[in-house]
């Protein structure tokens, strides 16, 4: 079914990777690891292993095949990359049984408002908080979504490397050991000029690499 | 407010079964809390804590209360931003670290979390 085989885009040192640790969910194939990647983490939520992101996503649209899953499983802006298992956690959910799963009632209409937006701007760079336009009950051009719990980032660094770790960004719902789900926090770019990060006006260390 | 950011909890992760090849967010916004301007001030502006050094932070509510959500693409996200709960004069016993950002009402931003953020904020 996926024929890309084993780490077409694995960077050289993989070889060093521990077998258990799925470091490559893009790979094409389906192996155990895939859902059981924390288990490689430690107490910080870091991998353990130092993959290179940014070069995976360059690498995974220069050689797109037909198997290739879209989107793209690993990608990256200029300044951070992006990686998801290959399968979905939830392959095949309606909006509105995400919008009961993950206890978000305005689901429906904040993402009729997401489309509206973004046919709307020429850029578009969305940010959180504008007024709710649509109706509770929207139309959607489509009706399932799929859903994973967690996607892995990796920030340009200015150490040795030039990478951070990849990071766990988990967007998990209610089970037991989590009863109010574990949902992880971020900076999202809200669509002003890229510049200094919290109100400084410093030059950040990570721009003066591009 | 964040200039050029907005620091959001992730509430969904998806991708929506349509033409677009687009990952999503369901992202909710926390907002800054202004802070003395130094020790002892009683200017408050948006700076971090003076005693911390850190940014303290709630999430923003819509006028009816409810939090503040949108949908947003997952490639705007730029590096992850942990939260520490800001306990006040005395922690509420019942927090854990699996429950403390739905029971808290005050956050730090935890800018030592790595050295990738601290300088991101600084």
């Amino acid at each position: 079914m996926h024929p890309l085989g084993k780490c077409p885009f694995a960077p050289s040192d993989n070889a060093s990777t521990p077998e258990l640790h799925d470091d490559n969910p893009d790979d094409g194939v389906s192996d155990a690891t895939d859902d059981h990647e924390d288990d490689q983490l430690n107490i910080l939520g870091w991998d353990s292993s130092q993959p290179d992101l940014f070069a995976r996503a360059a690498q995974l649209s220069a050689n797109i095949t037909p198997s290739t899953p879209l989107p793209f499983r690993t990608l990256s802006t200029e300044t951070t990359a992006f990686q998801l298992n290959f399968h979905p956690s939830l392959s095949n959910i309606t909006v509105d049984e995400a919008a009961v799963r993950f206890k978000l009632p305005d689901l429906r209409p904040a993402l009729a408002d997401y489309i509206q937006r973004s046919r709307d701007l020429r850029s578009p760079v969305l940010k959180i908080g504008q007024r709710r336009s649509s109706p509770p009950d929207a139309m959607l051009p489509f009706t399932h979504l799929q859903v994973w719990y967690s996607v892995r980032m990796q920030m340009r660094s200015n150490d040795a490397t030039g990478l951070t770790d990849p990071q766990r960004v988990s967007a998990l719902p209610v089970t037991d050991d989590w009863p109010f789900g574990r949902y992880n926090t971020v900076l999202l770019s809200n669509g002003m000029a890229l510049g200094p990060g919290l109100g400084g006006s410093f030059l950040l260390l990570f721009s003066v690499r591009f | 407010m964040f200039k050029g950011y907005d620091l959001a909890q992730i509430h969904l992760i998806f991708h929506p079964m349509w033409s677009a090849n687009v990952y999503l967010t369901y992202a909710e916004r926390f907002e800054i809390i202004p802070q003395s301007t130094s020790y002892g001030s009683t200017t408050r502006g948006i700076c971090p804590d003076p005693v911390t050094g850190q940014y303290v932070v709630k999430r923003s509510t819509r006028a009816n209360g409810s939090r503040l959500g949108d949908v947003i693409p997952l490639l705007q996200a730029r590096i992850p931003a942990p939260l520490v709960p800001r306990y006040g004069v005395r922690a509420d016993p019942k927090l854990t670290s699996r429950n403390s950002l739905e029971y808290s009402a005050e956050f730090y931003l935890n800018r030592f979390f790595n050295k990738e953020l601290y300088y991101f904020i600084l």
